[in-house]
């Protein structure tokens, strides 16, 4: 993906020292990028609705307004808000509480924009990776918001009609009755719930068809 | 933003509605004058029991009684006769005279004398006339406008009298004066004023007479015309020296009763029916007063005022009134939420009842109307309506309690005794491994291993089976007011609460979620094809939605403690043309319709089988519970999609 493109960031955090460092390592790696900041959720929406940004990077423990204490559940609250009207925006979370997030988690699938959950302690390129991804409008989850393989049925519908009858993704949309857009969105859902992520050398598809032989799918 | 403590702060206002709106009915009541009539005679009641005041040495009735009128007055007086009264009065030099008789021309002898009398210096004698009602009668012409005052009484609904009028527009449209004022005005020397703090109210010198509101204490939407004051009656059973006709004649009267005072004259003869009811004055109870009486009391309250500072009665404002109520009804409330033991708790109310009462009557003693009976009604009701609600679901709760630790004791002694054994034993058994002498032995081990497990999770699931009966128990004990679907969590985690207002998909995939992270050791490895898609839930009430987010719970958790060997479970909810469907598939080992299934397992008409097959009946659908061609079970709830206004 190219950095040149001109991005437009949000960062979201009460702690202005997480805040300038989120900044200086998104500058480090997009130079060109144009990167917003809030530390209350107040302030937020507007923010987005306003300047349309590619990428939100957002921290779950905010506080509502200026001199109130934080909150996951104002972040949730918000986060509900913003996956729910900006269906396109793509959403980095920075958190150590992932299991809060369960709870959105039929949002999270529905969420047409890239979706990922960044370890706040991990180390920045860990961080940088995850942005990669989400500008891709790929969704990471990690392990412990899942309980076993949940497969939707129309991802495993195109699964069948990827890996069975070995369909292009166009012939998978006009067999679904659905967009081709739409069927990449099952892939990036399908892959996080396989835990197949993008590794450089690696064809991602030949990767999801392993997995999914292994799980059963496609028995 | 905080949505918690939003939900918090209206859980709160919740569990306060039910005091609240017993106090709203007491307001609505009153508001609508239901308790009027009440209020009044409790005051009534409340000013008869105070203590006697000394009596007042301003004011001396000079009463027409049926002695003078039998024997030389006879009726009416005649001009002559009342010309002689007065005449013998000023004798004594009184600071005012007032006569409570309408006379509006002559009558018998004597009519020259009496307008000499009436016009001679020091002009301080009153009459009277009437200017409302059907019939006025206007005073003698003679008479200058300052020696004129009006004696149109007020009276309540009741047909008893509270109330003094002072002041108010006659027939034409002129402002005129009552008795009382007139009476003060010639005793002060000064005339009546505006307020200075209230320019409607009236006032003599520093004193101002409070001015009676149409809301003022019990009353309600009372017509308050002209200026209106409420009567603080003097307290004791003589509160006015009074003297006879006959007795001021013959000259028995002790000069100092006459005079420098302000005399009242006018009947007290039974025959001559100048009665109003009051029961605030009179020691026996509600009777019959002279109107003279009255005139006394309404004269008295307002010059005790000018020189003794005498409180006039007076009501609290109409919002700290009603905030009054709400905070006793809060408190009757609170009482009754307080769950004490029936003795103890009558004791409380009756205690708290009296200590008001006693309360409202202290006050009464210095002048102040509370509004006792709206207080003691809301602060009564709140504290006895529902209380044996409250007893009768703590008495649930604690019944509920005593049972949930049942289950724990008999789960513990199921955990440390067989349970253990189980455990032992399996961790005993050799291994079926080559080295085995014998094949067939081998098999048998095996066997008995895998029985041995099944025993082993099955003993495990009870506990999971009886504490989800508990939560639908508890549930049903406390649902009237929690719109929430209680599910249990992992066990350390607390009991998840699912908002049944949400669309019904949305509620089944957090119970598929919920219910899966609890046995999570076991979906972990099973393969989930879950689809939650729009159903039609119009006509469906919160507690069908309740029950149909247990039906998937209880399939679910049947898997976990029946399907063994489950490697993939398909969950559909959808609709279906007209039909709204709720499917689990799992590729466990399937049915086995001879072998009895414990308490809860859809297997042979347990607890679950029956819910279900209720809950079918009860949407109009069916509950299917069949074996598939590949193995595992279809568990499956259909019924047909509520058309409107159908």
């Amino acid at each position: 993906m190219s950095k040149n493109t001109s991005y437009t960031f949000v960062v979201i955090d009460d702690h202005d020292s997480v805040v300038e460092g989120t900044c200086i390592v998104l500058k480090g790696e997009y130079p060109d990028a144009k990167i917003l900041t809030a530390s209350t959720a107040d302030k937020v929406e507007s923010l987005i609705a306003e300047t349309q940004p590619n990428l939100m990077v957002m921290d779950l423990s905010i506080p509502s307004e200026p001199d109130r204490e934080s909150h996951i559940s104002t972040g949730l609250d918000l986060l509900t808000g913003i996956l729910t009207t900006h269906t396109a925006l793509n959403v980095v979370i920075q958190s150590a509480h992932v299991k809060a997030l369960i709870r959105l988690k039929p949002l999270i699938d529905a969420h047409k924009g890239g979706f990922t959950i960044s370890d706040k302690s991990a180390p920045s390129h860990e961080m940088l990776k995850k942005v990669d991804w989400a500008l891709q409008g790929l969704v990471f989850t990690p392990q412990e918001m899942r309980v076993g393989l949940e497969i939707k049925r129309e991802w495993m519908t195109m699964l069948e009609l990827a890996f069975k009858e070995g369909l292009t993704d166009k012939l998978i949309a006009q067999k679904m009755n659905v967009s081709e857009r739409t069927v990449r969105h099952y892939w990036t859902r399908t892959q996080d719930a396989l835990g197949v992520y993008p590794e450089e050398g690696f064809n991602i598809r030949v990767h999801t068809h392993n997995k999914a032989r292994q799980a059963g799918l496609l028995d | 933003m905080n949505s918690s403590l939003k939900q918090r702060q209206f859980a709160f206002l919740k569990k306060l509605l039910p005091g609240l709106s017993i106090t709203g009915l007491v307001i609505l009541l009153r508001l609508l004058g239901g308790l009027q009539t009440l209020e009044w005679q409790a005051l009534d009641f409340g000013l008869r029991q105070r203590p006697a005041e000394k009596t007042d040495e301003r004011i001396t009735i000079v009463a027409l009684t049926e002695e003078d009128i039998q024997t030389e007055l006879g009726y009416p007086i005649s001009d002559q006769a009342l010309a002689n009264l007065i005449q013998t009065l000023k004798t004594y030099e009184p600071r005012a005279i007032g006569i409570d008789i309408f006379r509006d021309g002559p009558v018998g002898e004597g009519y020259e004398q009496l307008e000499t009398v009436l016009q001679a210096e020091p002009q301080n004698i009153i009459a009277i006339n009437k200017i409302g009602g059907n019939v006025t009668v206007d005073p003698l012409p003679v008479l200058d406008e300052s020696q004129i005052g009006f004696a149109d009484a007020i009276v309540d609904n009741d047909g008893f009298l509270r109330r003094s009028q002072l002041g108010e527009a006659d027939a034409t449209g002129d402002y005129r004066f009552s008795l009382t004022i007139r009476l003060v005005e010639k005793y002060l020397g000064t005339k009546v004023d505006n307020g200075l703090k209230n320019p409607e109210a009236m006032r003599f010198g520093e004193t101002e007479l409070p001015h009676f509101q149409p809301n003022t204490g019990g009353y309600t939407w009372t017509d308050n015309g002209g200026n209106q004051s409420l009567i603080n009656f003097r307290a004791g059973a003589t509160p006015f020296a009074q003297v006879s006709y006959g007795a001021v004649m013959s000259g028995e009267v002790a000069p100092e009763l006459l005079e420098n005072r302000a005399l009242l004259v006018g009947y007290t003869a039974e025959s001559v029916k100048d009665f109003v009811s009051s029961a605030a004055i009179a020691h026996d109870g509600p009777s019959l007063v002279p109107g003279i009486t009255i005139q006394a009391h309404a004269v008295s309250q307002i010059l005790s005022a000018v020189y003794d500072e005498r409180p006039f009665l007076t009501a609290l404002p109409d919002a700290v009134e009603y905030g009054l109520i709400v905070i006793a009804g809060l408190a009757g409330w609170t009482l009754a939420k307080w769950q004490q033991k029936p003795a103890r708790h009558l004791i409380l109310v009756i205690g708290i009842a009296g200590g008001g009462l006693l309360l409202c009557q202290l006050a009464l003693m210095v002048s102040w109307w509370l509004p006792l009976v709206p207080l003691g009604a809301a602060f009564l009701v709140n504290a006895i309506a529902p209380y044996p609600f409250y007893q009768a679901q703590g008495q649930l709760k604690s019944q509920i309690q005593a049972r949930q630790t049942l289950i724990d004791q008999t789960y513990s002694a199921i955990h440390n005794g067989p349970l253990q054994e189980v455990a032992i034993v399996l961790s005993n058994l050799p291994q079926a491994n080559g080295s085995e002498p014998s094949q067939s032995l081998a098999l048998e081990v095996t066997e008995i291993r895998t029985r041995l497990q099944t025993v082993n999770r099955e003993l495990r699931g009870i506990r999971e089976t009886l504490q989800a009966e508990m939560s639908v128990i508890h549930e049903s004990a406390t649902a009237t007011t929690d719109e929430k679907l209680v599910l249990m969590g992992t066990r350390t985690e607390t009991p998840h609460a699912i908002d049944l207002h949400m669309p019904l998909p949305a509620l089944l995939y957090e119970v598929y979620q919920t219910t899966v992270a609890r046995y999570k050791t076991f979906f972990d490895a099973v393969v989930q094809i879950t689809a939650f898609e729009p159903m039609d839930e119009r006509g469906l009430s919160l507690e069908e939605k309740r029950s149909l987010g247990r039906f998937l719970e209880e399939a679910l958790t049947n898997i976990y403690k029946y399907a063994a060997g489950t490697s993939r479970i398909k969950i559909t909810c959808q609709q279906q043309g007209d039909h709204n469907l709720i499917q689990i598939i799992d590729n466990g080992k399937g049915l086995k319709p001879s072998k009895k299934m414990s308490v809860s397992g859809y297997g042979t008409g347990g607890y679950g089988t029956q819910r279900a097959r209720k809950l079918a009946r009860q949407l109009g659908g069916d509950f299917t519970l069949t074996n598939e061609t590949s193995g595992g079970v279809r568990c499956e709830l259909c019924w047909p999609v509520r058309k409107a206004f159908s």
